[in-house]
């Protein structure tokens, strides 16, 4: 029926234009393939960008602060690096936790730096980097206290865990005979500990870390409870992209500038 | 727990939030309009003759509809990015997105309109020797869109309200600002409290404006 074409006409050139445009954009965004090197190498020299997608959300990895910055460990361990693979600018791009593989994938952004561990779930769909930073759980002890160097001596003591963590079920499990005191906030925790009715806490590590730095009366034990690390996620395709990556980070192992990062954030 | 509603000023704070009420208002604002066009296309198809066109139609409304439109933002901006290399910018995928979900809705609100004015109307029309279209726009959809105005205001406030799943494809709109404040100061009720009155305001002020238009088209019109 012709009079229909009236109203067709307009809704197909609104698609159509929505499609047009979006390839204009692909053109301009991908246009650097054709070589034998890496895809994102490449776009770095090029650019002098590293593009990185994260959830600004998660003090103290990645936050943004009153001045509306992003800052945070992750923040300045990924600056470092990119300053190592030649890029001059850090681009962040903000999204949802879980936005960020789908994100990764469909190449809104070279690298997730957004304190992800590292699963045999996620390496299934994506590479990750070296790890950069452990997390897993930790045991936290007052600094005067030389009687607890690990896990085995803290049978039969008592010990502050937060309810409905992976630190409960942990203990439960693998340590039946210490005894747990759950409590509702992780600021209760570090309380039982400082007013001496608990031996020890067991909670995730980077937490741990920023409160012994905050505070200088509490200490973490390096013991590793469970194995957990942070490691950065990159497109499986771009193997050459993660080596380089892997080297920054060695680089920057190596010359100090990696441990500076660590205390600024973590405490020593 | 002190209350200090200053946070929602301190450092960048306000002209975050400032920003993030803008992409939702500019976001929505352009998906409203895209959606108004679907809507009026989609409905005027569900009543059309034409087999193709209408169930060309049918099966819009039913899948726009029938899946989230967080899923649909899913597909649009990673999906079609990953599967087929389309990349779309994530504005250019939100308004899309938000636009063709909500047009689905009002395609139904124009079909039920249309369908409410008497039959008579478009019998009156075409013995006067106008077309089926012709009678349709000068004689059925003026009448028809008083009666859409109500449910239309609706439909734009909860897509006012929907658009915070757009944080999920980095549109950085005014939940996620808030969400990146609160992650910054721990504040949770200055903050939502704040974002809360803003999503408010804009919503106040779409339902005023339908407001108008309504009373200024019944002034017109000759029922009341």
């Amino acid at each position: 029926m012709k009079k229909w074409k009236r109203v067709w006409l307009p809704a197909l050139s609104i698609l159509l234009a929505g499609s047009l445009a979006a390839c204009g954009q692909e053109q301009a965004t991908g246009g650097s393939g054709g070589s034998t090197e890496d895809e994102v190498l490449n776009k770095i020299k090029e650019t002098k960008t590293l593009v990185v997608g994260t959830d600004a959300t998660f003090q103290p990895f990645e936050f943004k602060n009153e001045k509306n910055e992003y800052v945070g460990f992750d923040i300045d361990l990924i600056r470092a690096v990119a300053e190592e693979l030649g890029a001059e600018k850090v681009e962040f791009v903000d999204t949802e936790f879980k936005g960020l593989i789908p994100g990764l994938q469909g190449k809104k952004f070279d690298l997730i730096a957004s304190a992800m561990y590292i699963t045999d779930e996620r390496k299934k769909t994506i590479d990750f980097s070296d790890t950069y930073y452990p997390g897993g759980l930790a045991i936290m002890v007052k600094k005067d206290n030389d009687a607890i160097k690990g896990m085995e001596d803290l049978k039969g003591k008592k010990v502050s865990v937060q309810i409905g963590t992976k630190s409960v079920n942990f203990l439960k499990e693998k340590y039946p005979d210490v005894e747990r005191v759950e409590v509702e906030k992780n600021v209760e925790m570090f309380l039982e500990l400082e007013s001496g009715r608990v031996e020890a806490v067991v909670t995730g590590r980077p937490a741990a870390k920023v409160y012994a730095k905050n505070n200088g009366t509490v200490t973490v034990l390096d013991e590793e409870l469970t194995e957990e690390h942070y490691g950065y996620g990159i497109r499986k395709e771009n193997k050459a992209f993660t080596e380089a990556v892997n080297k920054a980070l060695q680089t920057l192992k190596e010359n100090g500038k990696y441990q500076e990062i660590v205390e600024k954030w973590f405490g020593a | 727990m002190q209350l200090d509603f200053l946070v929602l000023f301190e450092g960048e704070n306000f002209s975050a939030l400032m920003s993030g009420l803008w992409v939702t208002v500019s976001m929505t604002f352009m998906a409203l309009i895209l959606s108004s066009c679907i809507g009026l296309v989609v409905g005027l198809g569900r009543m059309s003759s034409n087999r193709l066109f209408s169930s060309l139609s049918s099966c819009y409304l039913a899948w726009f509809r029938g899946t989230p439109l967080l899923v649909q933002l899913m597909i649009l901006y990673y999906g079609l990015a990953i599967g087929m290399q389309i990349d779309l910018s994530a504005s250019m995928a939100g308004v899309l997105g938000l636009g063709m979900y909500s047009g689905s809705y009002v395609s139904e609100i124009v079909r039920g309109a249309i369908q409410s004015i008497d039959k008579g109307q478009m019998e009156a029309g075409r013995s006067l020797g106008m077309s089926h279209w012709q009678t349709m726009r000068k004689v059925i959809l003026p009448q028809a869109v008083r009666r859409m105005l109500p449910p239309l205001g609706n439909e734009f406030i909860a897509l006012t309200k929907n658009s915070s799943p757009l944080s999920v494809i980095t549109v950085s709109e005014l939940m996620r600002a808030g969400n990146l404040i609160v992650a910054n100061n721990f504040r949770y009720f200055e903050i939502y409290l704040g974002i809360a009155l803003l999503y408010f305001l804009v919503n106040f002020t779409i339902s005023k404006v339908i407001g108008y238009f309504e009373r200024k088209m019944s002034a017109g019109g000759a029922r009341g």
